[in-house]
């Protein structure tokens, strides 16, 4: 019967062993001579005694071999049936699990020291003197290399293992099998090449959904899994926590503010299941709460929660940071997000116009600028600073410090103006632009397109609308007007534009006219610079009414804000996505940390941790922050069972079989495998040894009984004076 | 035991040996041996024919100076050995019988044959002459040594007394022979012949019982100093042949102890004095067997003996001479006695 050893090089020693015994007999043999006088009577005992003696001592030596023999092979762990009685070299690649779904605690012991310990029991069953190598790979977005190629040094890859922590970043499988794809086999070398993904794969539904490589990975003998974890579960997670408002002002009236948080549920999804959310700042102070009831069968939820912000601190950057939480669950990773809002006691507005109104017959005519400065600051305690520029003179008033700057004569700027006017906006101040009330000129179109060549499109005119039309009621979720939602129907219904500037464009539009036209173009900031806005019309009644409508105040005042507000703060990332630094970063440091796990000297550009990092320019001046909340998609909680991961996991790992190790369900998995040759092997290993135990004392009985008639016939001889007769 | 054998030299490197060494009595005899033997008297069994008178009793009753006992007269007594005063007294006819002195003649025959080159002791505990290795140089006391160490002591003393001594030493023929003689200068002879060294042959006790019978005629102590390691029915033949011609015979088996005790432990060859195969063996395995060996053989031998009313005694080479022939000599003097009253 073909077999082999879980242990080959224990047993080698093992069967070495049995030699010694056979050697120990043959030296006694040969170890001295004595000449002897007596032959005769010798030669007589031993003529009488040679049989018993030789039988007697083939017997011992029989057992004794036979002793070694049977515990060279319990300690090797034979295996029969597996094809052969020498194993190849085996090359084991570890995908272990430290994705956020790891943190994940299910009896009382967290996934990932399961994960962990699966991969450190296939390595035990490792020998690098037969040529055996382990590869490791951090499955957490983004998947890593970290012992790629192979190694032998089974000692360090397991330390790297016994040290891993959980990150906030989800399974990476696409990650995974990019790397995994890379590994080659050399065809020269007769070896096993077996991968292990050490996971509880309850995030496998989403992680699948992720994959885009069409590449299949290396062919394996084998893919190992531990067997699925069927402990029930519940997780809710924030998926992402955003302020109604993007920039508070502290001096000015106060507006209300909230967050809307917005929660996913996975595992069990039961109706009477209730989660508390609950707003505080970065120093642990409440700003707001409340509870949601889940529904059930219902996987997300939006809860808004209002908040308090009269008095929120900076905590940097000019930034007051929040904190959402949910109540524990079965992750506790995702229970938490940071929220980085912009503070400002007050807002500072450049608007450059023509430096007086003009009279028009017998009306004079308002300028732009007046229209503004009385949507934004009609009165001196709702926080916003007008400054009034010249157009001539823009270039040397412009000056750092700015929040944003209404440009009303675009027609009337000098080019250093418009440098000035980019350099300011690549620094985050927010740049608002209308054509000017007078000139047909679009010649300084050509500058903005110099500033954002692929925003616009060739085809710009002016169009006269008659009949006037008006304004689409319908605003975008993500515009920033948004907060204004639910009253821009009855605000837009009002206005009618006669006469707008047509522009062509790939960029979102902040609200669109009737013919479907945008009245506005957002471009967003890109790398912390200010937003810019295009107008398609100039504020003057000419053109439209809409600086006369009530929709102007509030269209401005949002604007203003959310449009600072964006340029100050950045998108929250969730974690494994890679942070884009600015240009004028020069260093990075994490002001909020959500957990205690991220590992000291980790690289804040991999991004697998929440938390809150500052970012510093070359003077050390701390100009943004960066919120980086946990891929609570990676904590996913759903059962799932073999069949459903075997189906997965074919479609892109090439394996001929597939082993499953561990009870998942106990608190200690057993290592097994669904070929039984593992525990096969530590229970014939066992049985070996037991039989050993009892050649043991079989052995020690007969020496003891062969020595006891020795010792008797010695003592008889003593008692006849050991057989001298003088 | 001190498995720690003091082997023996190769007979073929024999170092010469000067001759002041060979004849140095004291290389055999211990001064504490012949410090107690001198004072001793050594009497034989038998009575012998001898010329000179001396202490021993002549075997044959007859004109003597000593009386010895009374007898019936039977017919064909000489009637001149009719006591004619019990005659007078009790009537009835009683024949004088007398003791009459003779001299002794002791005939030692040496065994010289491989075997009893064995020797466990160490030369220099067993020699009296603070030597530690034998002139041949050798480092142990072998059997051999131990027996001309006996022969020498007996015919030293056997001089002294003015009895006659005559030496052969053998194998399995006789290898030296010294003529039976009571002159002191014959004890230089005697020194010599036994100044030599087992041969490997095996011992041929009948030939050489023949052979030393056919150079005596007078009736002698025979005293064979030897192993007799030999098959017990030659040594019962021999033992009768010399019944048969009416002399005496005393049996000293000469045994190392190692030999009698055969306490080894470990595992070893064991490789034979007369060219005997080697056998490797457990000696603890093989020791009762081995012991019941030489013990039946040495009650055999002893059996024989007796059976023609001779003396066995079992020498050990780790004991003194003296106590040992001081003990034998006085056994023998009171058996003598016995018989010759």
């Amino acid at each position: 019967m073909p077999f082999s050893f879980l242990h080959p090089l224990l047993f080698a020693i093992g069967a070495g062993c049995i030699s010694i015994p056979i050697i120990i007999h043959l030296l006694k043999r040969r170890r001295r001579v004595i000449t002897w006088g007596a032959m005769r009577f010798l030669e007589e005992a031993y003529r009488k005694r040679r049989r018993i003696i030789t039988l007697e001592q083939l017997l011992l030596l029989t057992l004794r071999c036979l002793l070694v023999l049977f515990i060279a092979l319990g300690v090797g762990s034979i295996v029969f049936g597996q094809g052969g009685g020498v194993r190849v070299p085996k090359t084991l690649v570890i995908v272990l699990d430290d994705s956020i779904g790891s943190a994940r605690i299910a009896d009382n012991v967290q996934i990932i020291e399961r994960n962990k310990q699966h991969a450190i029991e296939q390595i035990d069953e490792l020998d690098p003197m037969l040529g055996d190598r382990v590869a490791l790979i951090s499955a957490s977005k983004p998947a890593r290399a970290i012992v790629l190629p192979a190694s032998d040094d089974l000692g360090s890859v397991r330390a790297l293992i016994e040290q891993a922590q959980p990150t906030d970043a989800a399974l990476d499988l696409d990650g995974v099998l990019n790397i995994v794809s890379q590994i080659e086999r050399d065809p020269d070398q007769d070896t096993n090449a077996d991968l292990l993904i050490a996971t509880d794969a309850r995030s496998f539904e989403h992680a699948i959904e992720e994959i885009v490589t069409e590449s299949t990975s290396s062919a394996f003998d084998s893919l190992v899994l531990p067997e699925p974890e069927s402990t029930p579960a519940t997780n809710v997670g924030i998926r992402s926590a955003t302020p109604t408002r993007k920039l508070v002002i502290r001096d000015g009236i106060s507006l209300p503010e909230s967050v809307d948080v917005q929660l996913v549920r996975s595992g069990t999804l039961d109706s009477d299941q209730s989660t508390r959310v609950q707003v505080t700042d970065h120093q642990g102070s409440s700003l707001g709460s409340g509870t949601y009831t889940w529904r059930a069968g219902e996987r997300d939820a939006s809860v808004p929660i209002a908040l308090q912000t009269q008095g929120l601190q900076i905590a940097a950057a000019s930034s007051a940071l929040m904190r959402v939480k949910l109540n524990d669950d079965a992750n506790p990773r995702d229970n938490s997000a940071s929220i980085a809002i912009p503070v400002r006691n007050s807002l500072r507005v450049a608007v450059i116009d023509r430096p007086r109104d003009r009279a028009i017959g017998a009306q004079t005519e308002i300028a732009p600028s007046r229209w503004v400065r009385a949507a934004l600051a009609p009165r001196d305690d709702l926080g916003v600073q007008i400054t009034s520029i010249d157009a001539s003179q823009a270039s040397a008033r412009l000056v750092p410090g700015l929040d944003a700057i209404f440009v009303l004569t675009p027609d009337l700027l000098y080019d250093a103006s418009w440098d000035r006017i980019g350099r300011l906006n690549e620094q985050g101040v927010m740049v608002i632009v209308t054509p000017a009330s007078e000139g047909e000129s679009l010649g300084w179109f050509d500058r903005i397109r110099a500033m954002h060549p692929d925003s616009f499109g060739t085809l710009l005119q002016f169009v006269d609308h008659d009949p006037a039309i008006g304004i689409e009621p319908d605003l975008q979720r993500s515009s920033i007007l948004s907060s204004i939602s639910s009253d821009f129907e009855s605000l837009a219904s009002a206005i009618t534009v006669q006469r707008s500037l047509q522009i062509t464009t790939s960029e979102r539009a902040l609200a669109l006219l009737r013919d479907g036209s945008p009245l506005a173009v957002q471009i967003p900031s890109a790398n912390n610079g200010g937003m810019f806005i295009v107008f398609s019309i100039p504020f003057d009644l000419r053109w439209s009414d809409l600086p006369a409508r009530p929709m102007f105040v509030a269209m401005m005042q949002e604007l203003v804000r959310q449009g600072v507000g964006l340029g100050e703060s950045r998108d929250p990332l969730v974690a494994g996505t890679p942070i884009r630094t600015p240009n004028w970063v020069a260093g990075m440091r994490v002001i909020d940390e959500e957990h205690a796990s991220r590992p000291s000297g980790a690289d804040l550009t991999t991004n697998q941790y929440a938390g809150a990092i500052a970012m510093r320019d070359a003077q050390g001046t701390t100009r943004s922050v960066q919120v980086v909340h946990p891929d609570a998609m990676g904590a996913l909680a759903d059962p799932i069972d073999r069949a459903r991961i075997e189906e997965q996991l074919a479609r892109f790992i090439d394996a001929e079989t597939t082993s499953w190790i561990g009870d998942a369900t106990s608190n200690e998995p057993q290592p097994t495998s669904s070929d039984g040759s593992s525990g096969a092997g530590h229970r014939l290993a066992l049985w070996m040894l037991m039989i050993a135990l009892i050649i043991a004392i079989i052995e020690f009985i007969l020496a003891r009984v062969f020595t006891s008639r020795l010792i008797a016939s010695e003592r008889a001889m003593g008692a006849e004076g050991r057989g001298v007769r003088a | 035991m001190d498995e720690h054998i003091p082997q023996p030299a190769d007979p073929n490197q024999i170092p010469a040996v000067a001759a002041s060494e060979r004849f140095d009595p004291h290389l055999y005899l211990h001064p504490q041996t012949l410090s107690r033997l001198s004072t001793m008297e050594l009497r034989a069994k038998m009575i012998v024919e001898g010329v000179m008178a001396g202490q021993h009793r002549s075997p044959y009753t007859g004109v003597s100076v000593e009386f010895a006992q009374h007898r019936p007269y039977v017919a064909g007594d000489d009637i001149r050995h009719l006591d004619w005063k019990v005659y007078a007294r009790t009537d009835k006819l009683q024949v004088k019988q007398y003791q009459q002195e003779t001299t002794l003649d002791l005939v030692l025959l040496v065994d010289s044959s491989g075997s009893m080159r064995f020797g466990s002791r160490l030369f220099s505990d067993a020699s009296g002459s603070a030597r530690n290795i034998a002139p041949d140089g050798r480092p142990n006391w072998s059997k051999f040594d131990h027996a001309t160490a006996t022969a020498a002591a007996m015919a030293y003393i056997t001089i002294n007394q003015g009895d006659r001594v005559g030496l052969a030493v053998y194998a399995d023929e006789l290898r030296a022979m010294v003529e039976r003689s009571a002159r002191k200068s014959s004890w230089k002879q005697i020194v010599d012949a036994l100044a030599t060294h087992p041969i490997d042959r095996e011992t041929d006790i009948v030939r050489v019982i023949d052979q030393t019978l056919a150079k005596i005629s007078n009736k002698c102590l025979i005293v064979i100093v030897s192993d007799f390691f030999e098959d017990p029915e030659h040594i019962r033949s021999a033992f009768a042949k010399v019944k048969h011609r009416g002399h005496d015979l005393i049996a000293l088996q000469v045994l190392d102890k190692a030999e009698l005790s055969f306490e080894f432990d470990d595992p070893a060859a064991f490789e034979g004095l007369e060219s005997e195969p080697t056998i490797r063996i457990d000696p603890r395995a093989l020791r009762k067997a081995y012991l019941e060996s030489i013990n039946n053989h040495i009650d055999l031998v002893s059996h024989h003996a007796r059976s023609f009313g001779f003396d066995h005694k079992v020498v050990s080479t780790h004991k003194w001479l003296g106590p040992t022939l001081a003990k034998f000599v006085a056994r023998r003097n009171a058996a003598s006695t016995l018989r010759g009253s």
